[in-house]
């Protein structure tokens, strides 16, 4: 590189010319061989593919910028009336003078679009529900004021699968947040109680596995899962960010009435703030840098083998707490993914012999549904490697609408073009890629190809070995903490891991946000013990806006 | 052996089967297998052995981006549709009568996927010049293993061998064509690259490899044409998306008049972009099945015009697709 373009410092972001914005000498995102372009071109421009990683320009209307090209990402718009646009946000911005941390919630409620249900739907309907609209949760109200209110997502469906399988015992679940039905002589905190609750939820099972109807609300209470945090429209998106970035997947958003407005999940939130960054001058700083120099994501992935059976794999991701799953062939390259919603493929008869064949089948079903959905087929996997810069990352994760992205090992594999039998055909090479890597060539690809008459498909093409993972959690937690506040990503699984002991879902709700300490320590009406458990979703006068100021 | 000199890699031929126990093929058992094929006879794996060997033989010698002549008929994804594809033949013209380009996509999704690739391998062998294959996303290891062909492959043959061989000549397919030379029509898979402005770039790629994950090579496979200012990162997590003014550039740098691609599902069989400057064709009708889409292919004549020939799914025999019940869909 013989120009290397001077590397703005992280403070002015909106006043750098956008051809230095990604002049990072890390990571090297030169496409090899469009020499026609760089020999034209006196000052180094950033690719597409970099400019790409960096945030859309904003749809600022200006009288004086009719050329359209200007927010184009076309290589030939002249650097000058980008950088224009460029300062037309500023302006923007410093008239408004908002940072995303001070934008109200208000302005992302969609509530037009929210759906709810009434907790005394059957698990089925409340399936069916999210089917019709599309949607992955669902606000369940549990009382005619439509204040208490849990959810139904993949997650309980999943569980509701695995009980009717006997594939999970009661032992992992949250027993003790099952309701006694009324009158029937409880004596609070004592084993008799927990006898009749276990009971209750050993009939439940039966009569599910009978194929009768049972409430959602059954599953929702019994499934180890996080509380449904609520905030005002007034907060702003700084206490959102923060609880998102500890691990819970969407929040409510709830009126002056305490009544559920709209839902905002991480997947909405990461896409507004992408598409709005340029207005936020505290996002940039950390776009340039690479995964591995912000240590950002787990570098261990659950993962599940393709040859193991998908009930397992559900399994697994019910007995984690996960999401989702990596999938790996033995030779730990990553294959594919599954997630907690695929459940809904097998929730009827017609799939349901899925159950038992392997994982790589039903990967190969869901692919191909998609698939034939959209009219395009997507490639099998969504990854990224440690030396993508987190901009890309981003990038990537708002452009598939995924919740995370696997790292794999960056590799140099050589790729051979003889068909003799001593060299492999090759696999994902770099050589003829835009986007170079500057790790080393695996210890694999050195020691020589596998010969062809050993090919099999687990060698074949794949990205390449799983290292980790990098959620949105884990984004949304860094804009957090460079706002000074610390979270963990690990935060929410925890809870969900140890909520089927009695007496943490408040105590680590009040541990999440110390504002909501005073919430802890009060019980509402009713019987007090278990009121405790459910403190969380009782609008007490004193915990219902546990996070407002 | 001086034509291999000129090409940009090394390489070394295998011996054919038949040129390994010295048997000459004849023109005669050509037209026999194309014959099997075409019924959906089981094709002996040493004859698929050599089919592949021969048209990987052929394919060397075809650049990156092959020169086509008109009159020729362009067509889109198959994927596996072989009913549909002799639908084609006989309404569009058999090869070698009709000269044909195919864009890709043979495999992967419909049931036939093996039978539709060596039918058109076997045409290749039999008539090289009136027939073009161009690579499809889907002619790749990685995307065969989980869309459906490898498993049609282990099925019909008990191994992964069948797999191997046809995935050997996915590697010397051409990523694209140009129709008609100067003004003529530019063909590919997918469509552009923003690490791609001219053909000559493309001209000096390895192709020779499996499909990268990344880079032009990959992005010639994977993108689509969309209704964005320059590009955007494309939804599928491979290639990009561009828009009007990255056709109108390409074509302009390029002296090509129109991009012709596949690619994505088409319910009216082929659609026309930004102005007459990109065409999707498809030739898929009712699509695995159950889309409803109607199939079309793109005819260029000596004057470089475009004609339109659109049909629908064949009535099919009763055995040739596997039926499949409709049950009584139970919830768990």
């Amino acid at each position: 590189m013989p120009n290397p373009p001077f590397r703005q410092p992280p403070t002015s972001p909106l006043s750098k010319p956008t051809a230095a914005h990604h002049g990072h000498p890390h990571h090297n995102h030169h496409p090899s061989f469009s020499s026609g372009s760089s020999s034209q071109h006196p000052s180094r421009k950033p690719s597409i593919v970099e400019l790409l990683s960096s945030p859309p320009p904003l749809p600022v209307q200006t009288p004086d910028h009719d050329d359209i090209h200007g927010f184009s990402l076309s290589r030939h718009t002249s650097n000058s009336s980008r950088s224009s646009s460029v300062m037309n946000a500023a302006q923007h911005a410093s008239t408004s003078g908002l940072d995303w941390s001070e934008i109200p919630l208000k302005d992302l409620t969609e509530s037009n679009k929210l759906i709810t249900i009434n907790a005394s739907y059957s698990v089925q309907k409340a399936f069916e529900t999210l089917v019709t609209h599309n949607l992955t949760s669902i606000p369940v109200l549990l009382s005619s004021s439509a204040k208490d209110c849990l959810t139904f997502d993949y997650s309980d469906l999943n569980t509701y699968l695995l009980l009717i399988m006997n594939k999970i015992s009661t032992n992992d679940l949250a027993i003790h947040e099952i309701d006694l039905p009324l009158g029937s002589n409880t004596t609070p905190g004592t084993g008799t109680d927990d006898a009749k609750k276990h009971e209750l939820v050993t009939q439940t099972i039966s009569r599910a596995k009978r194929g009768e109807e049972v409430p959602v609300e059954f599953i929702i209470k019994l499934n180890p899962k996080n509380p449904f945090i609520k905030f005002s429209e007034t907060d702003t998106l700084f206490p959102v960010v923060e609880t998102l970035g500890n691990g819970v997947h969407r929040i409510a958003i709830t009126d002056s009435d305490n009544k559920i407005t709209g839902i905002l999940s991480q997947r909405r939130l990461i896409k507004y703030l992408w598409e709005n960054a340029r207005r936020f001058p505290s996002l940039d700083c950390h776009l340039n840098s690479t995964l591995q120099e912000l240590d950002l994501g787990s570098s261990t992935p659950i993962s599940i083998y393709e040859d193991q059976l998908l009930i397992d794999a559900l399994q697994k991701m019910s007995h984690e707490r996960v999401s989702s799953l990596a999938v790996i062939d033995r030779t730990r390259s990553l294959i594919g993914n599954i997630s907690i919603v695929d459940v809904k493929h097998v929730s009827t008869s017609k799939n349901s012999h899925l159950l038992f064949k392997p994982v790589l089948n039903f990967i190969s079903y869901n692919l191909s549904q998609k698939g034939i959905e959209e009219g395009q087929d997507q490639f099998p996997i969504f990854h990224v490697n440690n030396q993508s810069s987190l901009g890309r990352v981003i990038a990537k994760l708002v452009a598939t609408q995924s919740h995370r992205l696997w790292v794999v090992e960056s590799s140099n594999r050589n790729h051979s073009n003889s068909m003799s039998s001593t060299n492999t055909t090759s696999s994902a090479s770099s050589v003829n890629n835009g986007v170079g890597s500057l790790t080393p060539a695996t210890v694999e690809a050195t020691l020589g190809a596998v010969p062809s008459s050993n090919y099999t498909p687990t060698e074949a093409g794949r990205p390449g070995k799983l290292v980790g993972v990098v959620t949105l959690t884990d984004i949304l937690g860094l804009f957090a903490s460079a706002k000074g506040k610390k979270t963990d990503p690990s935060f929410a699984r925890n809870q969900r891991r140890g909520s089927t002991s009695s007496a943490t879902r408040s105590s680590f709700e009040s541990l999440m946000n110390p504002a909501s300490t005073s919430a802890s320590t009060t019980a509402g009406g009713g019987a007090p013990n278990e009121d405790i458990f459910r403190k969380s979703y009782v609008s007490s006068q004193k915990s219902d806006n546990v996070f407002s100021k | 052996m001086s034509r291999y000199d000129e090409l940009p890699w090394k390489f070394e031929p295998r011996p054919s089967t038949s040129q390994r126990l010295n048997i000459h093929t004849s023109p005669n058992t050509n037209a026999r297998t194309i014959q099997n094929i075409k019924q959906c006879k089981h094709i002996p794996e040493a004859d698929v052995e050599e089919l592949c060997s021969k048209v990987i033989e052929l394919l060397i010698q075809e650049a990156n981006i092959q020169h086509v002549d008109t009159p020729v008929t362009i067509c889109g994804d198959i994927h596996g549709q072989l009913h549909d594809l002799l639908t084609l033949f006989k309404t569009g013209g058999e090869c070698p009568g009709t000269q044909y380009l195919f864009l890709g996509d043979f495999v992967d999704r419909g049931f036939y996927s093996l039978e539709s690739f060596l039918l058109l391998v076997a045409l290749k062998v039999r008539y090289p010049d009136r027939i073009t294959l161009v690579r499809g996303n889907h002619e790749s290891r990685q995307i065969t293993t989980v869309y459906g062909f490898y498993d049609e492959c282990v099925r019909k043959y008990g191994s992964v061998n069948v797999w191997r061989y046809c995935c050997e000549v996915f590697d010397y397919l051409s990523l694209g064509a140009i129709v008609g030379g100067k003004g003529g029509v530019f063909c590919i898979h997918g469509g552009l690259s923003p690490d791609i402005e001219t053909v000559d770039q493309i001209r000096i790629l390895d192709r020779k490899q499996e499909v990268p994950h990344e880079g032009g090579m990959c992005d010639l496979l994977w993108s689509d044409p969309e209704d964005v200012q320059g590009w955007a990162i494309s939804p599928r997590g491979a290639g990009f998306l561009f828009g009007e003014n990255e056709v109108n550039t390409f074509l302009h740098h390029n002296n090509i008049l129109l991009i012709a691609r596949a690619h994505q599902l088409v319910m009216e069989g082929y659609k026309e972009m930004f102005n007459q400057g990109l065409v999707t064709v498809w030739l898929a009708p009712n699509y695995c099945y159950r889309c409803g889409n109607i199939a079309s292919v793109l005819t260029i004549d000596d004057d470089l015009n475009r004609e339109y020939k659109v049909f629908e799914a064949a009535t099919q025999d009763v055995g040739a697709i596997p039926s499949k019940k409709p049950a009584v869909e139970y919830f768990i």
